[in-house]
């Protein structure tokens, strides 16, 4: 075998590794950029284009890199996100900052979910609703935590990033690493037991 | 309950709730999918072409770097190409002033007869 047959046999590889991969983060990913920009059709435009820029920019790199690399694309497409929101809704910032905000109010994450639909839960109809009710104060809590905060939390907890990896992704040290990943466990922990969730 | 068990039942309840998502999610994150592979499928065939026209078959070589080294690969060759055609010019603008200041009339050299005795002498 040819040394062009043999650097072809290993792209292939590397392009189903890339489709495995992605098929197994794409929600998580979609849940990030949702808790972060709070609108489900900017959510997914954010991980569409974390997707392309991974596959386009990244093609030659080991598979073992990938999570680090799309983690690292994710945030810095959120980042953007952020960005042009700022600019584009500048002259709103200023009149929005006169009146009372009911951003919080009209956002609620049971919107994405679906009731689970029983065919592979064991749990009946009744604990089944608890339960998606349960995840969406979570999923609310997540969402109003300190943006840096979400972040490490997520990255670290969800993700199962290193706090190396943490912080490299984030741009920021290890020890901001563990004090935002602290902090947001306390709110979380808090905030939870003010709604009668015990830990 | 520490701070790493906490987060482990939290992140139990987003993974189930990642395992709920609407069908129209769901779809636009396959169609995403499909458009990166589609996207990476190009680059690759991009970057096989490359590496093929730079190493003709011999191990890969990242089209980065053939493209940074093949005008400096080109301009030796271009030196050497430069030089030959120099010096054909001058070997024939030689013979062109050893013709016109020999003893010889011109008219000799285009007259057949002469180069008629010309080559017979020549095989004597």
């Amino acid at each position: 075998m040819s040394a062009l047959k043999t650097f072809r046999k290993s792209r292939l590889a590397t392009q189903h590794e890339i489709s495995e991969f992605l098929k197994g983060v794409e929600r998580r990913a979609f849940k990030q950029a949702y808790f972060a920009v709070r609108n489900e059709e900017s959510a997914l435009d954010i991980v569409q284009d974390a997707m392309l820029k991974l596959a386009e920019k990244y093609a030659a790199k080991a598979g073992e890199e990938l999570p680090m690399l799309f983690q690292r694309i994710l945030q810095n497409t959120i980042r953007d996100y952020y960005r042009r929101q700022k600019v584009r809704n500048a002259w709103t910032t200023l009149l929005s900052a006169l009146t009372p905000s009911n951003a919080d109010e009209d956002f609620d994450p049971l919107e994405t979910m679906q009731p689970a639909d029983g065919s592979n839960d064991k749990n009946n109809p009744h604990d089944q609703l608890d339960r998606v009710q349960l995840i969406g104060l979570i999923e609310k809590e997540i969402t109003a935590l300190p943006p840096r905060q979400r972040e490490a939390f997520l990255l670290r907890y969800w993700e199962e990033l290193d706090v190396a990896q943490t912080a490299e992704v984030m741009g920021c040290s290890e020890g901001s690493v563990k004090t935002h990943c602290s902090r947001a466990t306390h709110t979380l922990a808090a905030a939870l037991k003010a709604k009668g969730i015990e830990s | 309950m520490n701070e790493r068990e906490f987060a482990s039942k939290i992140k139990q309840d987003l993974n189930y709730g990642t395992g709920h998502l609407k069908s129209q999610v769901t779809d636009r994150l396959r169609q995403s999918r499909e458009r990166a592979l589609e996207a990476f499928a190009t680059q690759t065939i991009r970057e096989n072409a490359y590496a093929f026209a730079g190493n003709l078959g011999h191990a890969p070589l990242h089209f980065t770097h053939s493209r940074k080294w093949l005008p400096l690969a080109l301009i030796p060759l271009l030196l050497i190409g430069v030089i030959y055609w120099q010096h054909e010019t001058n070997h024939e603008e030689n013979i062109d002033v050893a013709l016109l200041t020999s003893d010889i009339p011109l008219n000799v050299l285009v007259d057949k007869n002469f180069q008629a005795w010309l080559d017979q002498s020549s095989q004597q």
